[in-house]
């Protein structure tokens, strides 16, 4: 096929919508959850149980996900807005298994521990945070 | 040099210790490659650097009379109307010698025509060997104890034996290689702004900078064309080295390994014609880089015994130029991915670092600006290496393949259409750069934690080598020369006379906006018919050319009003002999170019720019400014001694001009023809000065206007108003 100047800049402009496309399509299939999250998170109203729930098992059930650490903290912080102690906890846990050295994220597992009244765990976490203690 | 060198050298040091990616096998191979294409640039850097250490500027000694001179112009399908022009220049060289035409086309024309010129025809019953093989059949027929060498295109200059011969006198030297200039500046490998006087070609630094700094090492080398070369240095080949595709540096090498010298003479002593289009380009700039990529298999400059080191290390540089094209995609491909994925070759990717690599590139950008003398220009250099970084690439890969390829020509006339398979990659780039930014953003948008700094700079990098994608890919699609025969830029006094169909008579005074042997453009100030027949008298530097033509279109510049027009007439000459075309064509090389050239001061250095543009904004400025304006211009005593001259700028109160030859008045009336009328004016010489162009002399007036009354200067004024309009 004889490519003339008009016809080049079709074929590269078609080419350019198709990517567009096909990116947004990908893009959505792989962080789809974490659009998701993020929309309930701005959500003031009411948080749909369901569909995080839907979330949760999903990102559990797959260990190796590359933004594992992501997910988790947002659905901690979701879980936190909806009470579901026990949760955050178990997701605090595992986020902090990823990234040990965050101290924010174990200040709220401790704080969490705090509240559900597992006073001892949570004095390990809160023992941790001080560092001459931690030597 | 010294401090840019030491600083590259610390920050690759410091890189390897603390800084490269090993997350993974993946990302440490990516890591590492990047460590290598900045590892490459340093050693590219010590390389040309060493090469343009003390660039050689060489007064020529004078030729002595009686050398025995074979000039050889080498041809296989080139057109015979550009070969005319370039049998012509070789013949009308003024040291005495003998021109051969050495045509692997075995065309009866291109015989007929050198045989009408006075050249010898010599042909050959194969092809073998194609340039090589040609050169050398002739080399065996002929016993001029010095060959100058061009290929079709290269129009020498009247001068150019005598500018290179004395140099001979020394029995060690076997060669004197001079520059390549390209006339068709609107070809792909110019980057040109006529009207801000900036012009700048890819090869620029290679002629203007590495060849005089390889001179001081005794390590220039024969570029295939343009040059003088001794018979009894190439004897013991019985001509040039037949093996490779690019004969020129491999008979170099071996001419240094047997201990001769070569001379850089660095002046234009001929002007040539540079690959017209984008596919041409690639396809001689491929056979460059693979030609000498396999002088490394054939004749290694670091092993062949008999070199100097310094020869060595500027014969290995010249070779290493042409690897540039995998590190160069390195640097292209690795934001893209640093975006797509969020990892980085780079690791730790903090401010310490940045803090260190600014100064680092601020070094060796300061320290480039410096070494290139005013001759380098960064940006357009990278825009170039985004135009070839593929063929580079591709050279190096053919390299490996152990049949060595034929020899192939570069086509040279004018560019029909633009093969858009070239810009492929560019493209592909542009669309893995939107991709990657795409993503960026999206993976924002929805409140992925991102590492902001790790993107700021990615998203600038990707921008930056869009923009050089971008630059690269106008240089393939726009940069062309359009006309197969290159039309020649100067502004030449014409007198035309025109009869319109009713018998009305348009006779008057224009000038030539450009001109070729098929016709030219015309400038008049007043309407003329478009018609099948125009007399025009062109007064030329030595002489007057009287031709007709025919007018096929007309342009007008400017509608202010009905008496403040420019009109520009497209007329084709009809009938113009060979003689005539011949005139045309001698002008063209011998005036026009060379003019046309020296318009264009070198890039100063930043400093010096900076002081110019406050003298001139500043701290001085003259109280008439003067203006580019070509005008043309009758100036004599009487009506049968007139001279038709062009201004080359002017003032109110006074105007510059180019003459070719020495004004024998002091003060003289002139009729200056403008937009809006001819002016009568009484002008003294106050300024006279002798400059030269390629060979041709010109003298250079300052004309000071007469004017009691002022009128001259409120008609002036007047004038550059409607100019300026137009």
């Amino acid at each position: 096929m004889k490519i003339d100047r008009k016809r080049f800049w079709l074929l590269v402009s078609i080419l350019f919508l198709l990517l567009t496309f096909s990116e947004l399509l990908v893009f959505y299939a792989v962080y789809n959850d974490i659009w998701t999250m993020n929309r309930l998170m701005a959500d003031s109203d009411q948080i749909d149980r369901v569909k995080l729930g839907r979330i949760y098992d999903r990102t559990l059930q797959d260990p190796a996900d590359s933004h594992l650490y992501q997910k988790l903290v947002q659905l901690a912080t979701l879980y936190q807005r909806l009470g579901d102690k026990a949760k955050v906890i178990y997701l605090y846990r595992r986020a902090l298994v990823l990234r040990p050295e965050n101290r924010e994220m174990r200040l709220m597992l401790a704080n969490a521990l705090r509240d559900t009244g597992q006073y001892a765990e949570a004095a390990k976490e809160y023992d941790l945070l001080v560092p001459s203690r931690n030597r | 040099m010294l401090a840019s060198g030491s600083v590259y050298l610390f920050y690759l040091v410091w890189r390897a210790t603390h800084n490269i990616n090993m997350a993974n096998a993946w990302v440490a191979c990516w890591a590492l490659a990047f460590y290598v294409a900045e590892a490459h640039g340093f050693f590219g850097m010590l390389f040309h650097y060493f090469q343009v250490w003390s660039p050689t500027e060489r007064v020529p000694p004078p030729a002595p009379p009686g050398l025995k001179v074979d000039v050889f112009i080498l041809t296989y399908n080139e057109d015979p109307e550009l070969l005319r022009k370039t049998i012509l220049g070789a013949i009308n060289m003024r040291y005495p010698h003998r021109t051969f035409v050495l045509d692997d086309g075995h065309r009866g024309n291109v015989r007929k025509l050198a045989e009408g010129l006075g050249a010898v025809y010599i042909t050959r019953s194969d092809n073998a060997n194609a340039k090589t093989g040609n050169f050398n059949h002739a080399f065996k027929q002929t016993d001029g104890t010095f060959i100058a060498t061009f290929d079709a295109d290269h129009v020498p200059l009247p001068n150019f034996l005598e500018r290179t011969l004395g140099y001979f006198e020394d029995p060690k030297v076997c060669l004197v290689q001079t520059p390549q200039l390209f006339y068709n500046v609107d070809s792909v490998q110019f980057a040109a702004d006529v009207k801000k006087r900036r012009i700048w070609h890819e090869q620029e630094v290679f002629f203007h900078l590495v060849q005089p700094g390889k001179d001081h090492w005794n390590a220039a080398f024969f570029c295939g064309t343009n040059a003088v070369i001794r018979r009894e240095a190439l004897k013991e080949w019985s001509g040039l080295v037949v093996g490779g595709i690019t004969e020129d540096m491999e008979t170099s090498i071996l001419l240094h390994a047997k201990g001769w010298r070569t001379i850089y003479h660095h002046e234009v002593l001929s002007y040539g014609l540079a690959a017209a289009d984008i596919a041409a380009y690639h396809k001689q700039r491929l056979r460059w880089a693979e030609g000498n990529l396999r002088i490394m298999r054939a004749h290694n400059p670091l092993t062949i015994k008999g070199l100097t080191a310094a020869q060595r290390i500027c014969y290995f540089s010249s070779i290493f130029h042409w690897t540039t094209g995998f590190q160069k995609m390195v640097f292209y491909v690795t934001p893209p991915i640093m975006l797509m994925t969020g990892l980085y070759p780079i690791a730790p990717f903090t401010v310490a670092f940045l803090e260190i690599y600014f100064l680092w590139l601020g070094t060796v950008i300061l320290g480039f600006y410096i070494v290139s003398r005013g001759r380098g220009r960064l940006i357009e250099e990278e825009v170039y290496n985004m135009v070839n970084f593929v063929t580079l690439i591709r050279a190096v890969v053919r390299t490996f393949n152990p049949v060595p390829p034929r020899f192939w020509v570069t086509p040279k006339s004018g560019a029909t259409k633009v093969d858009y398979k070239e810009i492929y990659p560019h493209i592909f780039l542009v669309l893995l750069s939107y991709v990657a930014v795409l993503w960026t953003g999206l993976k924002w948008y929805v409140g992925m934690e991102l590492d902001y700094l790790g993107v700021l700079i990615g998203v600038f990098w990707v921008l930056w080598n869009c923009y050089l994608v971008v630059r690269a890919i106008r240089v393939a699609v726009e940069t062309q020369t359009r006309r197969s025969n290159f039309r020649f830029r100067d502004y030449i006094p014409v007198r035309y006379r025109s009869v319109r169909d009713d018998g009305k008579v348009f006779a008057g005074v224009g000038l030539t906006n450009d001109f070729n042997d098929g016709g030219l453009s015309l400038v008049t100030y007043e309407h003329l018919p478009v018609t099948d027949r125009i007399d025009l008298t062109l007064y030329l530097s030595n002489t007057s050319l009287t031709v007709s033509g025919e007018t096929l279109r007309a342009e007008t510049s400017t509608a202010t009003g009905r008496n403040r027009q420019v009109f520009n007439y497209g007329v084709r000459f009809r009938n113009l002999t060979s003689t005539q075309a011949d005139v045309l064509a001698q002008h063209a090389f011998h005036n026009s170019v060379p003019r046309f050239f020296a318009k264009f001061v070198e890039s100063a250095p930043l400093l010096i720019r900076v002081a110019g543009y406050l003298m001139r904004h500043g701290l001085y400025k003259r109280s008439f400014p003067r203006r580019r304006v070509n005008l043309p211009l009758i100036v004599g005593t009487s009506k049968t001694d007139l001279s038709y001259l062009v201004t080359t700028d002017m003032s109110v109160t006074g105007a510059a001009l180019e003459v070719p030859r020495p004004l024998p008045w002091r003060t003289m009336s002139m009729t200056i023809l403008s937009p809006v009328g001819t002016l009568d004016v009484r002008g003294k010489v106050v300024r006279e000065q002798e400059k030269r162009h390629g060979g041709a002399v010109a003298w250079h007036y300052g004309i000071k206007f007469e004017d009691p009354t002022g009128d001259v200067r409120t008609a002036l004024g007047g004038i550059f108003e409607a100019m300026k309009a137009a």
